[in-house]
């Protein structure tokens, strides 16, 4: 028990790989035993990240784990402390209520014969494998071979979804394919700058080099790799298509974490590796705030245009990732932590509105805000849900939206960068304004679907299956628990981490 | 002027290498705009990864070294060539390959739902299928 | 001396938890199970609120203090004299808008009954919460939710019209909210703390004063929205379309006295008078507090629709209360929160009295209700009684309040304030009285044609309350202190105010 427990950083993705690849094999001899193992495997993930931020957090010293015992520089390192062993319990989650929403769908599909659960449920453990492994890792070069595994199974989740999914996928394949390879790029620089590929050996390297040419260079192009991944403003063009056209049951986990964890990546290089560098850091602060000043503006505007409900929502993404990248911006210790909290709580808050257009496509077929009359007396968990997320989004208190702008309001002010302030205000009005209207809709609108017909479900019972009802109970209470109780994730958690580690 | 010459050359020499690996990537990426054809943008695409490929492979050179296999008459280190980028390079060939075989398998389907694969008639359609 | 005591944050919790129960199973269970889940939360919150007088009389403090809310910020809550008057005031207040709005929503038969209790608690849990929040966190905080648990009242309706002043209300509170936000933020970047203390902890000259000035209004506009000052009156009127209850329970006890509470919280317990003084904000703000208190009156007389004359007496009645907090003498402060609690009962009469006729006959318009008092004896009496007070006249509860912002004003020698709260009164008169005199006047045949029909037991337990606020309203006006020791309270609050705060209390 002992001896597992010192694996822990490799089982919570060796438990996804595992899933993976068994998943089509058990499909073809027993259909229905393909997902149960993903879901398991998901689960364990969960349980494993889970045990390894309480370790972290009770010992209050980071975990490092060399895989197959080689140690750096030789081998490849996994880094676990407080900052991203709490992203690996928020991807685990995700995932893994994910997998649970997803077998619903299944059922649903099925009966029109185009639906393949193994290819779907690997691609889904892939997917969390994936980003599992992009917030844990300790290597630069690692990072990217777990960016790629992220957006190959992401492709193909886009792919199988809506009737436009193949040209998102296809373009996001494009696109992200030019992100990861400007990242190589950077890595690239960074290697024949320092001759190392570990983020900590980068760290220490990094006091020589300070004004090296190859340094700019490779910041350069890390920002634009990293700001395609996280769909920052000027490089989101992939974004909307593919958070709109994904899978239903996939695009939870597509527009809540796909685009969280590469934001999480930056922040560590930056801030882990550049830090010394006070002209590196200063190009950085400059084009991320630029980028997410204008990124907020851009998506909050851009998505009072449109009526389709994930369009709406794929835009607020674009300003809420400018939320983060404000974060970063901003750099001071408040500054960060509010980019961490809304990293976790964005990740929630979004999630959770796309379980909400996933189950109103399971139920009604509906995709445009205009449809919505009254649904909330069919669905009232799935307007509660809505409410919730949105209110959160907006920032309103008591939820988990309101306490990440309040820390990155802090942060701003603390820095006399005034000016982030007011396009925080803009931007939670502005979002108000979409998100109250799809309220209205939800709650005031006459019943405009001709005759609602519910095919799925017998009367009587729920108004939904359990599946889908449960990872919206837990978003909803994420949340809530996030936004009340911020300050011990804050306190507890997050403070060591930055105050040691971000910002030595 | 012969001195500027000289300049250029050394240049040329030592960094030429990789302003040319810089400059497939710059082809690479503006293919992958400029194209129309979807086809075509996957062959830019790996012509951009190729880029990268070449440059991480030439600044794993060294003069007069040899490959990183031990042999058995050679002990100090100097004399081989870095493997690191090679073993890299190694592990993102698999990775374009694999991403070319996603990209090729999303046109088949893309072919199939929209009947062609140049972008202009198919954002011509507006997405209506079949 | 400091209690730790659970009582205000089970008070608070009491509503809340009503709101989510009656949200969560309003619709499973019968309505009289539902109306009683109110009932109890509403007598629970009253008890415990009411318990802790005598202690507070003494001069304790009760804290509850739950959890850190942010970093380095608890969520506290504490009874001091001033949110002591407005919870009281919020949770008694609560128990007969309940049994009024049992009445209402059953004689008029409303849709959605469920989420309109639940939205109501959620109020008045608000509401409890913005009076006993020990912080700034803690009351913006409830601040929000207020905001939010209003809307579903306002747009309760859900037609056009109805979303349209929903639409209004939500685009004045939650642009004033987010202003305040960002003004919360900077105050604790720049001074360190948020709680609340009595005299305020923001020193004069420890920013420029066009700065402090800056910061000063972006606070007051949180509370002045709420408050209705002109000219952020807009939503108010238009909220109008709201039933009664809502009406009366906006108007009356909680959004608008939210505001005016705020105004309060922020001037005396942050800036403190000192400062409020030196950056010329409150002097400003009793200036836009003096133009809506004359402005709103003369609007006010050309409605005929019954509610929204009310609604801008509102406005004007609020200002009163802006005014006597931005005075900033002693006795302004005691009139102005005493004008909380007599503000409080007058006016929830009034609409009271507006719903009753409404349900009873339908009549909504002024010059269509002659002769009502032969129909509606007792609604009439107490409407005229509670105009009365409303104008201020002696033996009323408004008198007393305005008695005390009157002299307020003479002591800090600001004539002008003195000259316009007696032509004021004379307006509110002038406004009231012909209502009165159509009540008691010639009957009008519409009357007798449009009555709904509606069980006696509605009729009782709607005409109860409004008789009910309307003697407390008299024997406040008698002995200010009857009851709870409100006045008392309030002067304690005052005092506390101006002695930390200094300078105005000798003369």
């Amino acid at each position: 028990m002992i001896k597992l427990l010192e694996h822990l950083p490799v089982l919570v993705i060796l438990f996804p790989l595992c899933a993976t690849l068994l998943c089509p094999l058990i499909s073809h001899f027993k259909p229905s035993f393909g997902k149960k193992v993903v879901m398991t495997g998901l689960f364990l993930s969960v349980v494993c990240a889970v045990t390894q931020l309480w370790q972290v957090v009770s010992t209050g010293e980071a975990l490092h784990y060399y895989l197959g015992g080689w140690k750096p520089p030789f081998g490849i390192e996994f880094v676990i402390d407080g900052l991203n062993g709490i992203i690996v319990v928020l991807v685990a989650v995700i995932s893994w209520i994910t997998s649970l929403f997803s077998s619903p769908f299944e059922k649903l599909e099925r009966e029109e014969g185009n639906f393949r659960s193994a290819g779907y449920y690997s691609m889904l453990s892939f997917l969390a494998l994936g980003l599992l492994g992009m917030a844990s890792t300790g290597d630069a070069f690692n990072l990217y071979v777990f960016m790629e595994i992220t957006a190959i199974s992401g492709y193909g989740l886009i792919a199988i979804g809506e009737e436009k999914g193949p040209i998102a996928a296809f373009r996001y394949l494009l696109t992200g394919t030019i992100g990861a390879s400007m990242y190589l790029l950077g890595v690239g620089f960074l290697y024949a700058a320092t001759g190392t590929l570990n983020m900590a050996d980068l760290a220490a390297a990094m006091p020589e080099l300070v004004d090296s040419p190859l340094i700019i260079l490779s910041v350069g192009c890390l920002i634009v790799g990293f700001g395609i991944k996280m769909a920052l403003f000027p490089l989101h063009g992939w974004q909307p298509a593919a958070h709109s056209y994904a899978h239903p049951a996939a695009d939870p986990m597509i527009a809540g974490i796909m685009i969280k964890v590469p934001a999480y990546a930056m922040l560590r290089f930056f801030f882990c590796i550049f830090s010394e560098s006070s002209a590196v850091m200063e190009v950085f602060f400059d084009a991320v705030g630029v980028m997410a000043v204008f990124g907020v503006l851009f998506g909050s505007l851009k998505a009072l245009r449109y009526t389709t409900y994930n369009k709406i929502l794929a835009y607020s993404s674009i300003g809420q990732v400018g939320y983060i990248a404000m974060g970063f911006a901003i750099g001071n210790f408040y500054g960060l932590i509010g980019a961490v909290l809304h990293i976790v709580s964005h990740a929630f808050m979004k999630s959770g509105l796309f379980y909400t257009s996933g189950a109103l496509k399971y139920k009604f077929g509906i995709h445009e805000t205009t449809e919505l009359g009254q649904v909330y007396r069919d669905m009232p968990m799935t307007g509660m849900t809505m409410t919730v997320c949105a209110l959160s989004m907006i920032g309103l208190p008591p939820f988990a939206g309101f306490f990440s702008k309040w820390y990155l309001a802090i942060g701003a002010i603390e820095n006399g960068q005034y000016g982030f302030v007011v396009v925080l205000i803009l931007s939670s009005l502005l979002s108000a304004i979409y998100f109250f209207r799809v309220m209205e809709k939800l709650f005031m609108d006459k019943k405009t679907a001709s005759e609602r017909t519910d095919t799925v479900q017998p009367k009587g019972k729920l108004e939904l299956p359990w599946q889908l009802i449960v990872p919206m109970i837990v978003v909803v209470c994420a949340v809530i628990l996030l936004g009340l109780f911020n300050s011990y994730i804050v306190g507890d958690v997050l403070e060591p981490t930055i105050r040691e580690v971000v910002l030595a | 002027m012969t001195d500027l010459i000289e300049k250029l050359e050394y240049f040329l020499a030592d960094r030429g290498i990789y302003m040319l690996a810089l400059i497939l990537f710059a082809i690479g990426v503006y293919g992958m705009i400029v194209c129309s054809n979807y086809m075509k943008k996957i062959m830019c695409m790996n012509m951009m990864q190729v880029a990268i490929i070449f440059f991480f492979l030439t600044f794993g050179q060294k003069n007069g070294a040899t490959i990183p296999v031990a042999l058995g008459d050679i002990f100090s280190a100097d004399a081989y060539i870095n493997p690191v980028p090679h073993a890299l390079m190694l592990t993102a060939i698999v990775v374009s390959l694999g991403i070319t075989g996603v990209g090729l398998a999303l046109l088949m389907r893309i072919k199939d739902i929209y009947g062609t694969i140049e972008e202009k008639e198919i954002t011509g359609k507006g997405g209506k299928s079949k | 001396m400091m209690i730790s005591s659970i009582r205000p944050a089970l008070a608070v919790g009491a509503a809340l938890l009503a709101a989510v129960l009656i949200l969560f199973f309003g619709n499973r269970i019968k309505a009289n199970l539902r109306e009683a889940i109110t009932l109890t939360a509403a007598v629970i919150m009253t008890g415990l609120i009411f318990s802790m007088i005598p202690g507070v009389l003494e001069g304790n403090i009760y804290v509850s203090k739950m959890w850190t809310i942010v970093d380095g910020i608890d969520l506290t809550l504490k009874t001091d004299g001033a949110g002591m008057v407005f919870a009281c005031i919020a949770s008694f207040l609560w128990i007969l808008t309940s049994i009024y709005s049992i009445g209402y929503v059953r004689g008029h038969h409303e849709k959605n009954q469920t989420g309109y209790f639940a939205a109501f608690a959620a109020c008045l849990a608000s509401a409890a919460g913005i009076a006993l929040a020990a912080n700034l966190i803690t009351f913006f905080i409830f601040y929000e939710m207020l905001t939010l648990a209003t809307y579903p009242l306002v747009a309760h309706y859900r037609d056009d019209k109805a979303k349209a002043s929903g639409r209004k209300y939500l685009a004045y509170t939650l642009i004033s909210g987010q202003l305040f936000f960002a003004a919360i933020v900077w105050v604790y970047v720049k001074y360190g703390t948020l709680d609340f203390v009595a005299g305020g902890f923001i020193e004069p000259g420890s920013m420029e004063a066009g700065v402090m000035c800056l910061l000063f209004f972006m606070m007051i506009v949180g509370g002045a929205v709420k408050a209705g000052v002109m000219p952020l009156h807009g939503w108010l009127p238009s909220a109008m379309v709201a039933p009664t209850p809502v009406s009366a329970l906006l108007h009356a006890v909680a959004v608008v006295k939210a505001g005016a509470f705020c105004v309060l919280r922020v001037i005396c317990y942050v800036f403190g008078p000192e400062s409020a003084s030196w950056c010329g904000g409150a002097p400003v703000l009793s200036w836009f507090a003096v133009i809506t208190i004359l402005l709103s009156s003369l609007v006010a007389m050309r409605q005929d629709n019954l509610k929204a004359r009310l609604a801008f007496s509102t406005v004007g009645q609020l200002s009163y209360i802006v005014l006597g907090i931005s005075l900033l003498s002693p006795y302004s402060i005691t009139g102005a929160l005493f004008h909380i609690v007599a503000h409080a009962f007058l006016k929830i009469t009034l609409f009271m009295s507006a719903g009753a006729i409404f349900v009873n006959t339908g009549l909504s318009e002024i010059s269509t209700m002659g002769g009502l008092v032969k129909k509606m004896p007792v609604t009439s009496v107490c409407f005229t009684a509670a105009s009365l007070g409303i104008a201020g006249l002696p033996l009323m509860a408004g008198f007393v309040s305005k008695f005390n912002i009157l002299e307020g004003a003479l002591m800090v020698s600001k004539p002008f304030a003195m000259v316009v709260l007696v032509a004021a009164a004379i307006l509110a008169l002038s406004y009231l009285m012909p209502v009165v005199r159509i009540f008691f006047g010639k009957e009008t045949s519409v009357v007798s044609e449009n009555g709904h029909h509606v069980s006696k037991y509605a009729v009782t337990a709607m005409v109860v309350p409004l008789a009910l606020t309307a003697v407390i309203a008299i024997i406040l006006g008698f002995v200010p202190n009857a009851g709870p020791h409100l006045y008392d309270m309030a002067q304690m609050a005052a005092e506390a105010i101006t002695e930390e705060g200094g300078v105005y209390l000798a003369g």
